[in-house]
């Protein structure tokens, strides 16, 4: 039988902990939106105010069983030649307890900390904004009932952005048309699944203003990785803007391309399944759900987020071929490239 | 059906071919060597030897599928592969890696060492043996033969509802999945019952419960998970079958159904499932790291207790797998803290492991290696389990990449190594051959980088924020050098196994002579390597834990421990001759056989599922009309097989009862 010598062979076992350390350090070097390490509200910090001494805890054990693993490599390995046995210990009741025991009593301590947060983060917020969230394959819908206190008069509906004022607490009401999906923006809070038939309450807060990114986590189907979304958290004032544009009807278009574009949204079937408050106001009864459209270019993203509504080219490309996203519920035919500016231009005036 | 010790088919004379043939159209089996030895074989080392062979080719299966994914997320906005690919991929790659892998693996080596370990002629029911192997085998090529169709499950191993009903999954894939588990789901719960009957029925004389081997130990506990969790995954797949095929409404939400109901039944069996496919493995390098370090295992009886305790803990904290599923406050914390302690046993088996290391005289063999690789790799993947057993920080880290990272570190840096640690160890035993160790050394260290590679990023990625099952992501998410990284580690990986299967190849001319070549500790080493079909000469007697070691070695005047010049071994000079064994059987492979067809029948044509239902009707009556012990074969050429003029009485009685408690089956 070959041995390897001695020192090739700790060199191969001291990669362990040397790579992961380089991967910690090269993890805090990234830019990441979604990093769940770095909260951005009060939800997201409890959570991570319980990880980060857990983590701590693990890496002191983690250093201590390595180290040891590494020690009795080293320490231990059987000299060539040496052909005498060790001692045969065949156990030490007592330090057996002792490492029963202590570390039950570790977990114990992390399990007093633990337990109170778990009811903490489940507590539904007072004086909370509250938002009914629905999902569905692949994107995200937001009704906002009236509240007075945050200034909403009429239900606003959204999709995929959600807006939400910095430094209030955020109720969420969810629930899925379809299958399981889930809640989750990284930095303002865990995730919650979205469970047909069941209505979960979650919650969100942001301490500023600012946009944070999230996506779906529970695997929905074909597009999953494309059910994307975003919060966009406004300081008092931008709150109050956007919810006043947001109450605002848009005026239908009377001349020109866009004008004509009115007339296709109908004829091409849009309107069967988009709303457009004020303008197409209902859609047929087996429609599958779609985005309601009333505000659609007051927002950054269309399609579960995956696309730019200030790239033109991507909102003509949808046009041309909705199934570009794979699993995409929308059926429009083939439409001619005069149709599609004609539909732009229309769907442009929706602000 | 019982054949009582009369056994009047034993005494049929030569001309009854009528009742010696029940279904006149076969001639039972004879040959010894050749495919047809194999396919007909009740022998455990066979049957083990083909579970282990038939879990390789599926590990390069499932390996190929998990390097698409790689390729596939390698770079930002991949397209390798298709979402519909994708999703093949995974659910493909997690179903292959966890049934049809793992599992079948540590059926291996349960099936031939056990009986080893144990000092017995073989399992209790060495027909029954073979007809889980073959049932696992069909089961396997039934989930796989939708493939041929382009019908591939997509919706990932844990199949969630409501996307796996017809509504959202209208394809045929997932009625392959569901049926395929189901049949293979067969074949572990009768493996179950056959291996827990031959720990408690088989052991030699002399070996008790603590004298039992450590493998064994562990070993047989993940042998009562699986006869109680097998029965709540196929209800599961029962439901979803009748919900699929025939209209039901089990987990159809717009019927009324909760979903959940699913994850529930799913995750029962799920977690404890996890345990039934490290346990095995810890049994493993709890035999190889003693016999390394030349001590004994440090605290047995401990080890023992913490495998049964994980065992009985591994009930109690399914809905963990659920945090997020929407569970009230007070669920949550009882599940957050029976999952915290479920910490305590398996730290328990790692500092054990380090006291058997400590003060020893540790040898680096590729055996060793790859345990003490276990050691280490299944602590991050512990302590990683116990930062989300936390559930708040669970809200953020499951089903990210941070979780993937986990059940990796504890199934591929701990299940895998385990098994691959068994494979170095005893596959001069298994095959009278040697692995080459240099070249075990390269695959250890290849494969001890690719896979740090590739799952070490992937703690960070979760924590980034990248959610697992998605087919893409895009730029700019700070994603980009942890998937690149953690793909060249899965190529990485792959390129160690190959160099394992050269190994494989190559140690066709690699004769070991010596049966113990490591100095080991338990009776499969006193037998010679490969052992023979009734596997001791002489049956053993046992009166210590690590018997074997124990015959070896004496404590001198000098306190010093002496090999003694000739130990006592279970070989004979002259084999014996009135040891019966079951004899070869058809019938297994024929009862195996038509399952596939009623699985095909059920989602075709009810003709297709009536011939497979007669096939296995046919067979299981063949099998049960057959005598398990040909009277025309095993014992030719000899006088009156229950003489007594062999000197070990012990070897005739076991020789016996095996073929009596086979026919009572």
């Amino acid at each position: 039988m070959t041995r390897l010598p001695a020192a090739r062979r700790r060199k191969g076992l001291r990669l362990v902990p040397v790579l992961a350390l380089s991967l910690l350090l090269s993890a805090c070097a990234s830019n990441a939106p979604q990093d769940t390490l770095k909260p951005e509200g009060p939800y997201a910090r409890k959570i991570d105010h319980l990880f980060n001494p857990v983590f701590l805890i693990a890496v002191a054990v983690f250093c201590l069983v390595q180290g040891l693993v590494l020690f009795a490599i080293v320490k231990f390995r059987r000299r060539p030649g040496d052909e005498d046995f060790p001692e045969q210990l065949h156990g030490n009741t007592r330090l057996e307890l002792g490492w029963t025991i202590l570390p039950a009593i570790i977990l114990g301590a992390v399990g007093v900390f633990t337990v109170p947060v778990i009811f903490d983060l489940s507590e539904v917020p007072k004086n909370a904004l509250q938002v009914e969230v629905t999902g569905q394959k692949y994107w995200w819908s937001y009704t906002y009932q009236a509240q007075s206190k945050f200034g909403i008069s009429d239900p606003i509906i959204t999709a995929n952005e959600l807006h939400i004022p910095a430094g209030v607490p955020v109720a969420l009401k969810l629930d899925s048309k379809d299958v399981i999906h889930s809640f989750w923006a990284p930095r303002l809070n865990g995730k919650k699944d979205v469970v047909p038939g069941r209505v979960h309450d979650w919650k969100l807060e942001a301490d500023h203003p600012g946009v944070y990114s999230g996506q779906c986590a529970e695997f929905c189907g074909i597009s999953h990785a494309n059910m994307r979304l975003k919060v966009v958290a406004h300081d008092k004032a931008g709150w109050a803007d956007w919810v006043a544009h947001m109450q605002t009807k848009p005026t239908k278009p009377t001349s020109g391309l866009a004008a004509e574009g009115y007339d296709l949204f109908a004829q091409k079937g849009c309107s069967g399944c988009h709303q457009v408050d004020g303008e197409y106001q209902t859609v047929a009864a087996d429609s599958p759900s779609a985005p309601n459209l009333t505000h659609l270019f007051s927002r950054d993203c269309f399609a579960g987020c995956i696309y730019n509504l200030d790239d033109r080219n991507e909102v003509e490309a949808w046009l041309r071929n909705p199934q570009r996203k794979a699993g995409s519920l929308m059926r429009i035919g083939q439409l001619s490239e005069a149709e599609i500016d004609r539909l732009y231009a229309y769907l442009e005036t929706l602000k | 059906m019982a054949l009582t010790e009369e056994r009047p088919l034993l005494e049929l004379t030569a001309g009854d071919d009528e009742v010696r043939q029940p279904l006149g159209s076969f001639r039972r089996p004879t040959s010894t060597t050749g495919w047809r030895s194999w396919i007909t074989t009740v022998d455990h080392k066979r049957i083990g030897i083909l579970y282990g062979a038939t879990a390789l080719t599926f590990f390069a299966i499932g390996g190929l599928e998990a390097l698409l994914i790689r390729a596939q997320l390698a770079q930002p906005n991949g397209q390798v592969l298709s979402p519909e690919r994708y999703n093949q991929a995974f659910t493909m790659h997690g179903t292959t890696m966890v049934f049809l892998v793992i599992m079948p693996m540590l059926a291996a080596f349960a099936n031939y060492l056990i009986p080893l370990q144990i000092g017995a002629r073989d399992v209790a029911f060495p027909r029954l043996n073979a007809l889980s192997f073959w049932i696992f085998l069909f089961g396997g090529l039934f989930l796989y033969s939708g493939a041929v169709l382009d019908q591939i499950a997509d919706n990932g191993w844990f199949n969630y509802a409501p996307n796996s009903g017809v509504l959202y999954s209208p394809g045929h894939g997932i009625d392959f999945w569901t049926l395929g588990l189901q049949i293979a789901g067969i074949a572990s719960l009768l493996g179950a019952v056959n291996l827990i009957v031959t720990c408690i029925n088989m052991r030699a004389p002399g070996m008790t419960l603590m004298r039992m081997p450590i493998f064994t130990w562990m070993a047989l506990v993940a042998q009562f998970l699986l006869l109680f969790a097998i029965p709540v995954i196929t209800v599961a797949l029962f439901l979803l079958m009748f919900d699929r095929l025939f209209g039901g409404n089990f987990f159809v939400v717009q019927k009324g159904a909760d979903p959940l109901m699913w994850q529930h039944l799913f995750w029962i069996f799920g977690h404890p499932e996890v345990y039934i496919l490290v346990l095995p493995a810890f049994g493993i390098v709890s035999e190889v790291i003693p016999v390394f370090a030349r001590k004994p295992l440090f605290g047995y009886p401990f080890m023992v207790f913490s495998g049964i305790a994980i065992g009985f803990m591994g009930w109690g904290v399914w809905a963990h797998h659920m945090f997020a599923s929407g569970a009230g406050p007070v669920t949550v914390a009882a599940f957050s803290l029976s999952t915290m302690f479920i910490a305590v046993p398996t730290g328990v088996k790692i500092f054990n492991w380090i006291g058997t290391l400590w003060g020893g005289k540790l040898q680096f063999t590729t055996a060793m290696c790859f345990a003490i690789a276990l050691v280490s790799q299944f602590t991050i993947g512990g302590l990683s389990g116990v930062t989300h057993s936390i559930s708040p920080s669970d809200w953020q880290q499951t089903d990210t990449y941070y979780i993937v990272a986990h059940f990796h570190y504890v199934l591929f840096g701990g299940s895998v190594f385990g098994i691959f640690a068994g494979f170095y160890f005893w596959w001069p035993k298994v095959f009278g051959r040697c692995l080459d160790e240099k070249i075990g050394k390269i695959h250890f260290f290849t494969w001890l980088i690719g896979f740090n590679l590739t799952f070490g990023p992937m703690h960070v990625l979760g924590l980034q924020g990248q959610p697992r099952r998605t087919a893409t992501y895009a730029d700019g998410m700070g994603w980009n050098l942890m998937n690149l990284l953690s793909s060249i580690g899965a190529f990485t990986i792959g390129v160690g196994f190959l160099i394992f299967i050269f190994n494989v190849v190559k140690s066709r001319n690699n004769v070991v002579t010596d049966p113990d070549p490591w100095d080991a500790r338990t009776l499969e080493w006193a037998t010679s390597s490969p052992p023979p079909a009734h596997n001791f000469d002489i049956s053993p007697t046992v009166s210590s834990l690590d018997e074997w070691w124990h015959r070896k070695y004496e404590l001198g005047d000098d306190h010093k421990l002496h090999r003694r010049e000739h130990p006592e071994s279970f070989t004979a000079a002259t084999p014996p001759e009135n040891i019966h064994l079951p004899s070869p059987s058809y019938w297994p492979l024929i009862i195996a056989a038509g399952l596939p067809f009623i699985g095909w029948g059920l989602i075709y044509s009810y003709w297709l599922a009536g011939f497979g239902g007669l096939l296995t009707f046919v067979g299981i009556y063949g099998l049960v009309l057959e005598p398990s012990v040909d009277p025309d074969a095993g014992h030719h050429g000899h006088a009156d097989t229950h003489d007594t003029h062999e000197p070990e009485p012990a070897a005739v009685v076991a020789g016996a009862a095996e073929a009596e408690e086979d026919a009572d089956q």
